[in-house]
Order: structure tokens, then sequence, then C-alpha cells
């Protein structure tokens, strides 16, 4: 027999019991029980700083003779279980993010199409279906070896300024997409149409429990009245059904099996998307109308690789806005983050982490995804990751992000994503993501050769679809905009290195090119580098 | 030195633990600790871990393992403490530490926030900042 101390850390005396150390901690707590008038299955021990495990005796603890033991009333144990699945909940949010994504970045993009519920309904409209598109795009071999190339991954980022900018203020970022096992791994998922067809469908759900919160209807429908209203105007001027000499992407995914030729597939599928919108709609979704008309506008307005670019964005929910030119994108971001209830609702949302749980697991899918992807769920759920996305300055770098490619067309699914990327917000999912994802649309450059532009085209397409938001800027590339040459672009970031003592200014060069620009990280690898 | 002066505040907080917070080396390993701050009655508590290195002539480094919503902590669980920084003295102890941990977290201070956007909510909005914190304990830190 010892002797112990009981302190109740709520008040009220210390309790001396006389116990073997051969019990339980269980038993213990039932000897206590009637002394501290406290079930037993309420009681928490603590003991040197850790919490005492029922089912462990005290001696395997090293508890001996004059310890003290600290009491704390906690729920009872069962109950504990709701807490942990909220915990479950939380962490299945950075699934989608898996999902998407290489990095978040993709994340937009599903979650845009989360976020118009529309979203879903828009796809099935399209010709294939978007799950079959993504399918044939995840697994078009051309894309697969990009994806597998993190050396071209890394090219692209460096060469879109936007992105470079982005990587810079965000370090982690970079690391995302320098990781190419997580672009293989959001690929994968993506080309899974029923794991898409899945999540689409229950993204409705999420919309409505968006609005079931306090002013969150009235946020959709204030976002409705002032993004949706002229970006629809805007959109319906802008004609229909582009016709695209030589359209590489059309032709690309008209020969994987879709529907329809040419720029005619794309175009229709964004109709499609309008009409299939309205009418199924379970729910009233103020994205809904929009989306399908937008979808018809990217296609229009893109005209040629944009064409099809228009209707998979329907895929990306407000993806399909494609078509609305960068100034006006520019200025309508720029209402919706100058727009303080809307700014409100964020931050509360992003503050509240209950919110986001609670869209979280509406979505059984979210959480299967998860599973595939844990790297996301520290991503997300550490708040400050996702306010840091959140903050005005990353949305109009993002912005800025935009109108770099930004000649007419070519913004068309890139922009798109930014749209898209309020939505992801809405829908309280990884919104940062959508961040990058409207920086990957910028991607299908109008000008370019027309070589790299089939390529681009391809992959621009994939930015529309949101999904992959950083391959995006492969656009870039084709864009008619220069590539920078390293030397000037970093001349700063080659400074500061120098400054440090790293004089190899080609180690220098490679290791900026390698993290974007990012000084710290070359740092770090000129350090660990050969 | 350094572990005769560890031996010798594991035995005074054996004998005499502060009243909220428990602390004792994780395992037998005298330079890293775990220590758990108990709340008031509604219970919630923060986990925290200490690696007491170059003690006690440098700080112990100390981080919450639970997340905790606070304008002193950040999401990595580090703390915005100037008695583990730059105001260590070697005549604190881990005791006097954990105390000071434990009023932080109960009288934040958010003009030197390591978190500004809490700190902002905490001074504009102390309402919602004190739901919020609640909640996170709740979700994170109840035992």
């Amino acid at each position: 027999m010892v002797r112990l101390t009981v302190k109740p850390t709520a008040g009220g005396n210390k309790i001396e019991l006389d116990t073997g150390l051969e019990k339980t901690v269980l038993e213990l707590k039932e000897e206590l029980a009637p002394s501290c008038s406290i079930p037993a299955t309420e009681q928490r021990l603590v003991w040197r700083g850790q919490i005492l495990k029922d089912e462990r005796s005290l001696e395997s603890y090293g508890i001996a003779e004059d310890h003290i033991l600290h009491l704390v009333r906690g729920k009872p144990q069962g109950g504990t279980q709701g807490s942990s699945t909220a915990g479950g909940a939380s962490s299945s949010a950075p699934t989608l993010a898996g999902s998407a994504t290489s990095s978040g970045v993709a994340a937009a993009g599903l979650s845009t199409a989360a976020a118009g519920g529309a979203a879903a309904d828009a796809g099935a409209g399209l010709g294939g279906g978007p799950e079959a598109m993504m399918a044939q795009m995840a697994n078009n071999p051309v894309m697969q070896a990009m994806m597998n190339n993190p050396e071209l991954m890394r090219t692209i980022m460096q060469a879109h300024p936007g992105i470079r900018e982005l990587t810079e203020r965000n370090p982690e970022f970079a690391q995302l997409l320098n990781n190419p096992e997580l672009m293989r791994e959001s690929m994968r998922i993506m080309s899974n149409p029923n794991l898409m067809r899945e999540y689409m469908r229950n993204n409705d759900r999420a919309m409505s429990n968006l609005e079931a919160l306090p002013g969150g209807f009235n946020a959709l429908r204030q976002l409705y009245e002032n993004v949706q209203e002229p970006l629809m105007n805007a959109t319906q001027g802008m004609g229909t059904g582009g016709d695209s000499p030589a359209n590489p992407l059309a032709s690309m995914l008209a020969a994987a099996g879709l529907s329809g030729t040419g720029t005619g597939a794309a175009g229709s599928g964004g109709a499609g998307a309008g009409t299939n919108a309205s009418g199924t709609q379970p729910l009233p979704n103020p994205w809904a109308g929009g989306t399908g008309s937008a979808g018809s506008g990217g296609g229009a307005a893109g005209g040629g690789d944009l064409a099809a670019l228009g209707g998979l964005g329907g895929l990306g929910g407000m993806g399909a806005m494609g078509g609305v030119d960068s100034g006006m994108q520019a200025a309508m971001m720029q209402q919706l983050s100058d727009n303080p209830a809307m700014m409100d609702m964020m931050a509360s949302m992003m503050s509240a982490p209950g919110v986001l749980d609670s869209i979280v697991a509406s979505n059984p899918m979210l959480q299967q995804m998860m599973d595939s992807n844990p790297m996301l769920r520290p991503m997300l759920s550490n708040p400050d990751f996702v306010r840091s996305m959140l903050n005005p300055q990353m949305m109009s770098a993002a912005m800025r992000m935009q109108q770099a490619p930004g000649t007419g067309a070519g913004t068309g699914a890139g922009t798109a994503g930014a749209p898209g990327d309020l939505a992801a917000l809405l829908s309280g999912m990884m919104g940062g993501g959508g961040a990058f994802g409207s920086g990957g649309g910028g991607a299908p450059g109008s000008g370019g050769l027309p070589d790299i532009n089939s390529m681009m085209a391809a992959l621009g397409g994939l930015g529309g679809l949101g999904g992959l938001g950083g391959l995006g800027p492969l656009g870039a590339l084709g864009a008619p905009q220069p590539v920078a040459d390293p030397e000037t672009a970093f001349a700063n970031q080659l400074q500061q290195l120098q400054e440090m003592g790293f004089f190899d200014r080609d180690a220098n060069i490679r290791a900026l090119q390698a993290t974007g620009g990012n000084v710290n990280a070359a740092v770090d690898r000129l350090l660990s580098g050969p | 030195m350094a572990s005769k002066r560890i031996m010798k505040e594991l035995e005074d907080l054996k004998r005499d633990p502060p009243a909220n917070c428990s602390a004792g080396p994780v395992q037998d390993d005298l330079f890293h600790w775990q220590a758990t701050i108990m709340g008031p009655a509604d219970s919630p508590y923060a986990g925290a871990r200490a690696a007491v290195l170059d003690y006690p002539f440098k700080p112990p480094k100390v981080a919450f393992q639970t997340k905790v919503y606070h304008p002193n902590v950040n999401s990595q669980g580090s703390i915005c403490l100037d008695i583990l920084k730059d105001q260590w003295s070697p005549a604190l102890t881990i005791s006097k530490v954990l105390l000071s941990i434990s009023s932080l977290l109960t009288d934040a201070n958010p003009d030197d926030p390591l978190v500004p956007e809490i700190a902002h909510i905490y001074k504009s909005d102390r309402h919602r900042y004190e739901e919020t914190a609640r909640e996170w304990t709740r979700k994170y830190a109840m035992m």
C-alpha cells in the first residue's frame, strides 16, 4: 500500500488515499469517486503532465509513494467521441485539396466546383461528363509525363511571374508544387470518375449548409448580385460559338472520345451545362443559372483553345466564366474583396473551425479523399495557412496573376478560377487553393507557337478544370509574353545571395530557378546541395 | 549541472506541484518534459512539450501540442512570452514558466501578438474571441 495525494483542480480539498500500485487507473478513480463526488467516468487524472489512461496500472506509469496527482472533471468518457469525430471532419477538408491537388492549388478547382453546386449539374450537362473528361486528361500520357517531371513543373512555375510572386510570398506553396508525388496522387484521384462524380454530387449539400449559416445566404445573394449579374451581362455580349481554326485541344479531346468535334463540342458543353443547371438543381442555388451561361460564354469568347476550356470550365463551377476579359475580372474581384460583408463573412468562417467542419462533415467524399492524401490534412487544419491564403494581398496577387498572361482571350479558363476562388471560400473549403487555381487558369496562351500551344491548351484545359491550377501556368509559356531571362528575373534575389556570400552565380541561378525565386529556399538548397 | 538542477525541480514539483499545472519528464529523458495546464472548472487543458537542453542557462523551449486559439500562440504551438525569450533568467524554474504560461492563457497580451488576426478579434470583438477559443478548446483540448 502506498499513500497518494490527489488535488482537485476545480477547488476542494486534497484527497489522500492509500492504494495499491498494481491497481489500474480506473480502479483508482472508482476509489476516488465517493470522496470527490465526481463519477469515475468523468474523472481525469493527470500526473507529471500526462493524462492517465484508465486501463493502465499505476505502477506502469512509475507512480510511487507520496506522489501527487491532479484531478480534473472531464466529460463522461464516451462523450468525447463527438469532438473526435469533429476533428476528423475538419481534417478531411484538406482532402479536398488532395483531390485537386497539387497543392491546394488545384484544390481550388474542385472546391470551386463545390461552390457552384451548379458545377455538378453543369458537369453533367457536358458531353462526356466532366469526370470522363478529367479521366481522359489524367490518363493522357503527355499529361502524365508532365506531372512526373518536377523540373518541368518548376520551369513552368518560374516562367510565370504571377506564380513566382505567389511562391515567394508563400514558400509552403513552392514546396507543394515541387512534390511530384502529391501531383500524381491528385491526378490519380481525378482520373477516377466515380470519385469525381460522387464528389460533385455532394457539393450542393455543402452549399445548402452554407446557406443555413447565419448571414450565409445573404452573402451568397450579395455575391450573386455583385458578381454573377454583371458577369452574365458581359458574357452574353460575347457571342456564341467561337470559331477555331485548327483547335488543338478540341481535336485532342475529340480524339479522346469526347462528344462532338472541335469547338462545337466545347460550346455545346457549356450550353448543356446551362440548361441542366437550372433544370435539375435540387436546392435553390444562386450559382446555377450563371454558371451555365457563363459556360457557353466562356466557350465562345475563348474560341480556339479556349472553347474547350469553356466547356471544361463548367466543371470548375465558375470556371466557365473564362470568357470574361481580364479587366472585368479584376474589377469584379476587387469589388468582391472590397465588399465588407463578404470579407466579414469569410473572416468569420475562417476563424470558426466549426463552420468548415460542418461543411466538410456533410460531404463524405471529402473524407474519402482526405484519406488518400494525408499531407493536406495539416495544411488545411492550419488556420494560419488558410487565413494567409485569404488575405486581400493574396487575393490581389492572384488577380495580378490572371492579368499577367492577360492577352485578351488568354485569360480564359484561368480567370475563371477567380470567382471559383471565392466560391470556394464560400463553401468554406480550401479557399486558398482557389487563388492558385485562378493563377493556373491564366494559362491558355492565346499567342504562342502552335506546337507548344497544343500542349499548352491541354494543360490550360486542366487549369480550367481547376483541379490543376498549378499546371495552368504552362499556358503562360505559350502566351506571347517572353520568358524572362533568369538573371534579370531574379536580379534582386541574386544580389541578396551574393551578399550572403554565395558567389557561384550559376549555382545561385539554378537554386533560384528550382525554388521559384524564394531566397530562403534557395539558400537551403545551396547549403544542402553537393 | 543541468541534470542536477532538473532533478531538484522535479522533486519540488512532486512535493508541491502548482495548482493547475502538472509536469514531468517524458519517459526517463530528463531533458524532454511534457506538461498539462489545466483550465478552470469546465476543464479544458492545454498540453505542452518542453525541451530543456541548455537549461538553466537558456530558456526551455516550450510549445503547445494542442491547438490553442490565442493571440500569443501560433498554429505551430509556439508561445510568445518574454520569459521564454529575452527575459529568461536562470532563476526561473519550469514550474514558474508553466505558471506564467497558464496566466498568459487567461490574460492574453494582444499588444504584442504572435497572431495579429486573433489579437485584432480579441480587441475588437471580445465575445467572438471567447466563443472561438471555447470552440477550439472543446474540439482540440478537452479531456
